[in-house]
């Protein structure tokens, strides 16, 4: 990522155009400087893995009484 | 600015079955703020450069918290000259002449842009409006070292308001003289 560009209007005579010039500019220039504290970024890169959750109570109770296999029943309870 | 990234994760629910979804990654970075500091920069103003022309300095414009700075960009802005106009690489300026250097010639010399002197001494009639080039006199090209653009010069007569009766008198008389000038 790349910041704003920042573009100045520099006003030169035609003698400066002519003969070539070297115009000193004092600017106040923003820096960023480490303070206290953290701050969200997007330095790191993470992929996480997490579980599935678990059946719900009601598809498990459903399952006790029909006895059909669990890995199917979930598949079309969440559906 | 922050801009916290968005990670796209996939995952699966069960057999068959993928949820998708996005995490903000790390909030343990040092915290940053801005701060002003005084710096002094050398602007090159090379010559022959024009209107709108961009003096780029990397890097050096709006910082990005995370990422690279933007750049400062200087842009040419052309003051307008009390003797010389500007045309692309060319110049042009005008001078004005009396009657009698119109008619017989004249010697003259321009000071130009870096104080030296153009001669455009002319032992001639010159029309009134005549405009005359002086190859190498103009603007420095800036991709070429050394090529100069040209010098048009024109040149004004400044013609006597009102003539007295005795002055009438006298260019008739020439004019009867020299029938065929």
């Amino acid at each position: 990522m790349k910041g704003d560009e920042v573009v100045v209007d520099v006003f030169v005579t035609l003698e400066d155009l002519y003969n070539g010039q070297e115009l000193l500019v004092h600017r106040e220039k923003a820096t960023f400087q480490e303070t206290a504290g953290t701050r969200e970024c997007n330095c790191q890169q993470k992929v996480r893995d997490s579980r599935a959750p678990p059946p719900t109570a009601a598809l498990r109770a459903s399952t006790s009484h029909t006895g059909r296999s669990t890995s199917r029943l979930r598949a079309s309870g969440v559906a | 600015m922050v801009l916290a990234r968005l990670q796209m994760v996939t995952r699966q629910l069960g057999p068959g079955m993928f949820q998708q979804f996005t995490t903000t990654e790390c909030s343990q970075c040092p915290n940053v703020e801005v701060r002003e500091v005084p710096e002094t920069l050398e602007v090159h103003v090379e010559p022959g450069m024009k209107m709108g022309s961009l003096i780029r300095f990397r890097e050096e414009g709006e910082p990005h918290a995370d990422g690279t700075s933007g750049d400062l960009v200087f842009k040419v802005v052309e003051l307008p000259h009390a003797n010389f106009k500007r045309d692309d690489d060319n110049l042009h300026i005008s001078v004005t002449l009396t009657l009698a250097e119109a008619l017989v010639g004249f010697r003259k010399a321009l000071h130009h842009l870096d104080g030296h002197l153009v001669d455009i001494s002319w032992d001639a009639v010159t029309s009134p409006g005549e405009e005359r080039v002086f190859a190498g006199e103009g603007m420095p090209i800036r991709d070429s070292w050394g090529d100069y653009g040209d010098l048009h010069v024109q040149f004004v007569v400044r013609f006597p308001a009102q003539l007295s009766a005795q002055q009438k008198r006298a260019v008739t008389d020439l004019d009867l003289k020299y029938k065929d000038w």
